[in-house]
């Protein structure tokens, strides 16, 4: 596939072009999405939505990292699928405390109290990592899927989620730490390799 | 040991990354072999990137091509639409402008109706007072005349012309005829024959019709090459045809009306 080529036609409004690309890149779009939003439907809407805004305004793309511009757009799309779901009564992202304040540590996830329900749900790594996502603010949550997930370089990441340099390298430590720290809620989950138990650590 | 600052935290990071230049990896490097809580850091950071690089990817669970309408591409505009538009416009605008012309010239001549009835008032008011002097004045002249006549009574009341019927009528039922009987109103001349007008309405309509449907079938022939789905006339595009229809016929109806003079029916 000749993406330059395909890119030319498809900013000359040549939908089969345009469509060829798409087909190359839907499942890492999707991919990105459902990381970044936790829900199948929710991830396949902005996955659609950000094909067409890359249609729409193919013509804006000056050269570089296509994959970047595309991951662009589906960040794009998925803080506007959020702000949509943020209008309607769901629960909040980020865990508060008795007097209403967030909570800075995600141990909360590892409670005793889970129901086993819950419990089950996260029994699989793939859950449990998911879940930890989820349970991190949405530009640190963006940040470590463009990064960590789909393997864009720090630049690739700054240009998709539109923050400077400095930012990313920040969001990305601490998401990578809080990550880490919940995962050890499910550390049974965990292969024994990744198992960190505390006094291996002091 | 204290806790890793917010600032090696994310030099660990970066260096994880193999984004930190060569000195800095240097001295970090140095560091991490004699502080354990820094390594401990570094393995969490490590082992947070090697997890979440373990997420499966998922298969898209459909195909997110584009078509022509989620793309937002329209069908091409038929040559002809463009001609059937413009035809359509000029008709109409003529039409409008004729009607216009003809409704000024109505009004105009009312006018000059109105006018002379209220310039000729003290004329009329006298015609209408006559009827009361009458019997004075052409009684005696019936009388005369039957008086005049009376040997010819037998020869002529076989033949009676109208005047003579006329005469015969008491007078103060045949004065009011005598010019103040309301004549059936002529309608007035009008500068543009609303034949005219209806040809122009009939044009503008027959026009925009052509243009609506070469564009609805050049859109079904395209959406049929495109695999775009049929196209179908939306509750909009109804509501506004019969919202047209509408409008025509009062048009029409409208210049009918001027054509017998605004005549109440």
């Amino acid at each position: 596939m000749d993406e330059a080529a395909l890119i030319l036609d498809a900013q000359r409004g040549d939908l089969d072009a345009f469509n060829r690309l798409v087909l190359a890149y839907q499942d890492l779009l999707y991919n990105t999405a459902l990381r970044i939003l936790g829900d199948e439907a929710l991830a396949a809407d902005a996955t659609q939505d950000s094909f067409i805004s890359a249609f729409r305004n193919i013509t804006a793309y000056r050269g570089g990292s296509f994959k970047g511009w595309l991951m662009r757009t589906v960040t794009n799309a998925c803080y506007d699928e959020l702000r949509r779901k943020k209008r309607r009564p769901s629960v909040p992202l980020e865990p508060t405390n008795d007097e209403d304040e967030e909570m800075e540590s995600p141990r909360w996830l590892a409670d005793p109290s889970m129901s086993p329900e819950q419990k089950f749900e996260a029994d699989e790594l793939e859950h449990a990592i998911q879940h930890c996502l989820e349970a991190l603010p949405v530009d640190f949550r963006t940040v470590v899927v463009l990064a960590d997930i789909q393997g864009l370089d720090y630049t690739e990441v700054a240009s998709a989620a539109r923050v400077p340099l400095g930012t990313i390298k920040s969001r990305l430590s601490r998401a990578r730490l809080r990550v880490r720290e919940c995962l050890q809620g499910f550390k049974e989950l965990l292969p024994a390799a990744f198992r960190l138990e505390e006094e291996n650590i002091l | 040991m204290s806790q890793p600052s917010s600032r090696d935290t994310e030099l660990l990071s970066v260096y994880l990354d193999g984004q930190l230049s060569k000195a800095d990896s240097a001295r970090l490097e140095s560091r991490l072999k004699t502080d354990p809580e820094l390594r401990a850091v570094y393995e969490e950071l490590r082992q947070s990137q090697a997890l979440l690089r373990k997420l499966p990817a998922r298969r898209a669970p459909r195909n997110f091509t584009l078509t022509p309408k989620m793309a937002g591409i329209k069908p091409p505009l038929p040559r002809a639409f463009p001609v059937f538009r413009l035809a359509s416009a000029l008709a109409a605008v003529l039409f409008f402008l004729g009607y216009a012309l003809n409704l000024s010239a109505s009004l105009a001549a009312s006018m000059s109706v109105a006018t002379p009835l209220v310039a000729n008032a003290p004329a009329a008011a006298q015609m209408v007072a006559a009827p009361t002097e009458a019997p004075q004045t052409f009684a005696p002249k019936v009388a005369a005349t039957q008086a005049v006549l009376p040997a010819q009574q037998d020869n002529l009341a076989p033949t009676a012309t109208p005047e003579t019927m006329t005469l015969a009528v008491p007078p103060n039922e045949a004065m009011p005829q005598r010019g103040l009987e309301p004549q059936p109103a002529e309608p007035p001349a009008l500068p543009l024959d609303p034949a005219w007008l209806f040809g122009l309405l009939g044009l503008a309509v027959v026009s925009g019709a052509s243009a609506f449907l070469v564009r609805v079938r050049t859109d079904q022939n395209w959406s049929k090459a495109n695999a775009a789905g049929p196209v179908r006339l939306g509750a909009r595009e109804r509501l506004l045809i019969a919202l047209v229809a509408v409008i025509v016929l009062l048009l029409a109806a409208a210049v009918y009306w001027m054509s017998t003079g605004f005549q109440l029916l």
